[in-house]
């Protein structure tokens, strides 16, 4: 019976029955019928809509309790909450407790809000999206016989200034030897025409901007200069002469050094150390290591190999490297024991780009002794 | 499958190294950055400050082989790039926690799928903590400790008589002069690996608690991830004594994490949510009345603009090559054909149904599902959309063609024209029986299924967002021939 309420429910939904009345405790509140249905209409970028659905339980027929709530798409919140008449609530725990049907004076609330913030700044045509509340039935104590309660939320977002060709800045990889450089160009929209654009401003100063006015657009040049290894991310807001909007542009990037070695600077491996490896024993000892500066030709040289204790191991050891074919700035390094210790050591091969000057690469080196 | 040279060197690369690693390397202590320390020219009273002994904690789990979203639909949420993109822009966590079950199955991809994340999460990333679901006990053993070697994975009330094994009873960490421990309870083994003669065995909870709290102090921050159903899990807090200061729920059904987190006998309790599309922050601290968890969502929004939608680069990469090791690998002609039809019988292909259907085929012919597969093709050639071979990856391939997987089914595009794109069998089911005697063996839809189950077995929440069946169902309808019965 409750897989026939379920799928009755199922399919209520897909029928565009009227928005539900007004109820008297909150004006904004309505009166759901079984169809959760709801048009937010197109929302200018940047604001947020919110709507609440009041859920009789009782037209459910049998006593089920409310306990969480799932939207399908990425810029809304849904919660359940429980109204007093004074406007105190308190949240469904999603327990499945009883305690989490409403009490005589309260009521249960679904409260939806669609935060167009959370996206990029572009148009998005009126869609619908899904969504359901989730109860249990009061006699289940297993949680296998659960009900979805389905809604059905229509909206789109109209956002007045036109990004071309980005709306998030991706900067990628930005070694510490490079910058990274990246244009969008900005106009208001068909509604907007006569919108002035800037200033624009950086939440990082890391990341410059220049906002240049052309013919019949602006156009936005970003720089960032890489400080500190790592993720980065900044927030850009461009002013501009539209009534109550602020464009906000994400930008994001990862600064890197010059030579790295992925997906870890180490290499280890066990070798019989009574003699010299074989080539083919040692194809699978390598890494992978990238030189990212781009003023000069992809290359890497081994500055010296050094046991912890700093004892050299040069001649203990043959470095090759390999271009990888489809990125001629990777390459493999492989590493191959040519012989002469007694006993495994633990130590780095520094790999460095132009001699003593570097920028230096140090890679974990260990070797164990194979039985 | 043969061990690749980077599977042995991810390997060797875990030995030995990467738990140390990660119970070591906070690098997250920070206190300026992480909130525990908050200059201010007036000191402000000491109860408007956060708590000293705050701990703050990524949760995540179930990512059930996602990598990275699909990209059917735009602006998908979620992926190990942006994942750990945000953690990079962080840089505050004290505690990254995985809940388990990085994959969905045991397939050859799987394989390959646990070795990209581990190489993400692990190596590339520091997490803490990968808890053990049941999903990933499915994955033949040998696969599971290579690519886990050296891993923290925490299973507590697991025991396993292969020595490679790489789960432990529990993982410690000092966050700040704090101790806090981990734990990871399964609370159903997957009947594969149940029975007397299994390698894997289930320790009762008391005897797996108390091994897992072994030598902690009472001020050691007692942390516990707990896989099964959130009714399983809420009945097992109460039993846990002294109680978790945290539990982290990871249930396949909870979709996405909530920002309320719920108590259960005091102990506050946090869902992970599924496929990584919406991670949670948690701060966790104690006060008199016990230890309180503050919590916030982390949406992993894309981007409609920027080619494969953002995200950590060098992840990035690491997950364009998974993909083309895929097909480097011809896993989908190794995993075509592996499973029975649903009705035993053999596909035939639509030209043969043509025969007998030429309305249903003409009404067929017009719409998206005809082009299924060139809408893989073009996918695949634009490098705006994807840049990587679409066309070989079985998950891609699967919801664009009849029967992959299945006996008789897609093999290739090659191979296998007549079986490419959506066509009458991938919802009637395979149609030789039917073609031999028709009255006899009439052809419904697969398994009997709702028609709307049906389709959202591929137009789910995240490949479709917007589908709805009632609207869509117009657009494909096609009917019996004019001299035949419609089945009601």
């Amino acid at each position: 019976m409750r897989s026939c309420a379920l799928l009755v429910l199922l399919f209520a939904s897909c029928r565009g029955d009227a928005t539900p009345p007004n109820t008297p405790q909150n004006p904004n509140a309505q009166q759901a019928p079984l169809t959760l249905e709801h048009d937010f209409g197109i929302i200018p970028h940047g604001e947020s809509r919110q709507h609440e659905f009041v859920l009789d339980l009782a037209r459910l027929g049998e006593p089920y309790v409310p306990m969480r709530v799932h939207i399908d798409c990425a810029c809304g919140h849904a919660d359940l909450r429980l109204r007093k008449a004074d406007g105190s609530e308190r949240f469904v725990d999603s327990s499945g407790a009883a305690s989490n049907r409403p009490a005589d004076d309260e009521t249960l609330v679904l409260r939806i809000v669609i935060d167009s913030a959370t996206r990029e700044a572009l148009d998005l045509p009126h869609t619908q999206s899904r969504g359901y509340v989730l109860l249990q039935h009061t006699a289940d104590m297993t949680g296998n016989e659960r009900i979805q309660w389905p809604m059905l939320l229509r909206f789109g977002i109209d956002a007045p200034i036109l990004l071309r060709p980005l709306a998030t800045l991706d900067f990628g990889r930005v070694p510490l030897s490079s910058r990274g450089h990246l244009v969008t160009t900005l106009r208001g929209d068909g509604r907007h025409t006569n919108a002035t654009i800037g200033p624009a401003t950086s939440s990082d100063p890391s990341l410059t901007l220049e906002l240049v006015r052309q013919e019949d657009h602006w156009l936005l040049r970003a720089t960032c200069q890489p400080t500190d290894l790592g993720n980065r991310r900044a927030t850009i807001t461009v002013g501009n002469t539209i009534v109550g909007y602020k464009l906000e542009i994400a930008a994001t990037w990862k600064v890197v050094p010059d030579l790295e070695a992925v997906p870890m600077a180490k290499v280890s491996f066990k070798a019989p150390l009574a003699r010299e490896q074989l080539a083919e024993e040692s194809v699978r000892q390598f890494v992978m290591v990238t030189d990212y500066d781009v003023r000069r030709a992809a290359e890497f040289a081994v500055h010296k190999i050094v046991a912890d204790d700093g004892r050299d191991l040069t001649t203990h050891f043959a470095i090759t490297f390999q271009a990888m074919p489809e990125n001629a700035r990777q390459h493999r390094m492989f590493v191959r024991y040519t012989g002469g210790l007694t006993e495994g050591i633990r130590g780095a091969i520094v790999l460095t780009k132009d001699g003593e000057r570097g920028p230096f690469l140090p890679i974990e080196l260990v070797v164990f002794a194979a039985k | 499958m043969t061990a690749s040279p980077l599977i042995s060197f991810l390997a060797l690369a875990f030995t030995g190294s990467t738990l140390l690693a990660t119970l070591t390397q906070c690098g997250n202590g920070n206190a300026q950055s992480s909130g525990v320390q908050l200059v201010t020219q007036d000191p402000a009273p000491a109860d408007l400050l956060p708590p000293a002994d705050r701990i703050k904690i990524l949760v995540s789990g179930e990512m059930q082989g996602r990598l990275e979203p699909c990209g059917c639909a735009s602006g998908q949420s979620g992926g190990l790039a942006r994942r750990m993109q945000h953690i990079g822009e962080q840089r505050n966590y004290d505690l990254l926690l995985e809940g388990g079950d990085l994959i969905d199955g045991a397939t050859p991809l799987d394989s390959l799928k646990l070795m990209a994340a581990s190489e993400v999460l692990f190596l590339m990333g520091k997490y803490d903590a990968l808890g053990v679901g049941p999903k990933d006990l499915l994955l033949s053993r040998e696969d599971w400790n290579l690519f886990l070697t050296g891993a923290p994975v925490v299973a507590s009330n697991l025991t396993c008589t292969d020595p490679a094994w790489p789960a432990k009873p529990f993982l410690e960490k000092d966050v700040r002069g704090i101790k806090v421990r981990v734990a990871s309870f399964l609370l159903n083994l997957p009947e594969s690996v149940r029975g007397k003669d299994s390698t894997i065995q289930m320790v009762p909870t008391a005897t797996a608690w108390t091994n897992a709290l072994a030598g902690a102090d009472a001020a050691t921050r007692r942390i516990v991830m707990l896989h099964g159903s959130d009714t399983e899990i809420r009945a097992l807090i109460p039993q846990l004594q002294p109680a978790p200061d945290l539990v982290v729920g990871v249930d396949p059904g909870y979709i996405e994490p909530s920002p309320v987190p719920t108590k259960v006998g005091g102990v506050p309790l946090v869902f992970t949510g599924t496929r990584g599309r919406v991670l949670l922050d948690v701060w966790l601290h104690r006060d008199a009345n016990g230890p309180q968890a503050v919590c916030e969502l982390v949406p992993l929004a894309g981007s409609k603009t920027v080619v494969g939608g953002g995200g950590d680069p060098q992840v990035k990469d690491r997950i364009l090559a998974h993909r083309h090791e895929v097909k480097a690998e011809d896993l989908l002609t190794k995993m075509a054909r592996q499973l029975p039809t649903a009705n035993g019988a053999a596909y035939v292909g639509t030209n043969t149904c043509r025969t007998c259907h030429p309305t249903a085929y003409e009404a067929w012919a017009k719409t998206k599902h005809a082009h299924a597969w060139q809408t893989l093709v073009d996918g695949e050639n634009d490098p705006k959309r994807y840049g990587w071979p679409v066309t070989a990856y079985p998950d891609c391939v699967s919801c664009h063609v009849v029967g992959y997987r299945e006996q008789t089914g897609f093999l290739s595009f090659e191979d296998t024209p007549q079986l490419a794109n959506v066509a009458c069998e991938r919802c009637h089911g395979a149609g030789s029986d039917h073609m031999a005697a028709p009255a006899k063996n009439k052809l419904g839809l697969i398994g009997g299924v709702a028609p709307s189950l049906l389709c959202t077995q591929c137009h789910d929440y995240e490949q479709s967002p917007t589908f709805l069946y009632g609207e869509k169902w117009p657009q494909i309808e096609h009917s019996c021939e004019p001299n035949q019965k419609t089945k009601k």
